[in-house]
């Protein structure tokens, strides 16, 4: 069974992860901060998507195999996106024993 | 004290030594130059590809244009945005960016764009900064 793997947010798409992004991806303007890409083109590239609030990921408990963090924001806080990656909601979708990753590195392995 | 120093992690707002190019920090406020282009560039300390934005134009030896910068890390709002580049549209993205041209903001964009405005007004190889900032080909979907 392939892993579950959630990246949320930060800069770049993680290939065969599920990447959130917050509500403001579906406002017409937006575009990729990388190469300029909408988000339909994103998606006919094959990246799948999660849109859902920071502070209220559209996923079940204890559900991730990793979640992955790449160039966030400081976590917990507020910038002019509103709320930023959530501790809490991290490690309620991890599931037990998996782990979060941030920036490639091992940040928090849920007991 | 590095440019990125002076910007996240202190006050102070006059140029480093090592810098070829003057680069002001600017907060509200400070006077806008009434005369030529200036650029206002909102970076934020936790993205890599702001820090590497930053890198290159600390790295410049000569600019058509003054510049300065701003720590976007401060903004918590888009009404907090717009105290630095007022009338910008919805921002998703760093960098932030308002380019005055005779003390008049004539144009801003943020993200890609934003990074794409900087390029052509201090007449930078877009695809060869981008290499730079991204840090990968800048044809790569990813």
């Amino acid at each position: 069974m392939p892993l579950f793997r959630v990246n949320l947010g930060g800069e770049g798409e993680e290939p065969g992860a599920l990447n959130q992004q917050g509500p403001w991806v579906l406002d017409a303007t937006w575009q990729s901060s990388n190469t300029a890409q909408t988000l339909a083109g994103l998606c006919a590239a094959g990246h799948d998507f999660l849109i859902c609030p920071n502070a209220a990921l559209a996923l079940p408990d204890e559900c991730a195999d990793e979640v992955i963090t790449n160039n966030l924001p400081p976590f917990d806080s507020i910038t002019f996106l509103g709320p930023t990656v959530q501790t809490t909601e991290v490690q309620r979708i991890l599931k037990s024993g998996w782990v979060w990753t941030e920036n490639g590195r091992i940040r928090y392995v849920k007991p | 004290m590095s440019l990125t120093d002076r910007l996240w992690n202190a006050r102070a707002s006059t140029n480093g030594p090592s810098s070829a190019v003057q680069v002001d920090i600017w907060i509200p406020g400070d006077p806008i130059p009434a005369d030529g282009d200036w650029l206002l560039v909102g970076v934020a300390s936790w993205s890599g590809y702001d820090r590497r934005l930053v890198s290159l134009i600390e790295s410049l030896s000569r600019a058509p244009s003054r510049i300065a910068l701003f720590n976007a890390d401060v903004c918590d709002s888009q009404e907090s945005v717009r105290a630095y580049i007022p009338r910008i549209g919805f921002v998703h993205h760093t960098p932030i960016v308002g380019h005055w041209h005779d003390g008049e903001l004539v144009e801003s964009e943020n993200g890609y764009a934003g990074r794409h405005l900087i390029y052509r007004v201090l007449g930078l190889d877009p695809k060869a900064s981008d290499e730079y900032v991204l840090q990968r080909p800048a044809g790569a979907a990813v």
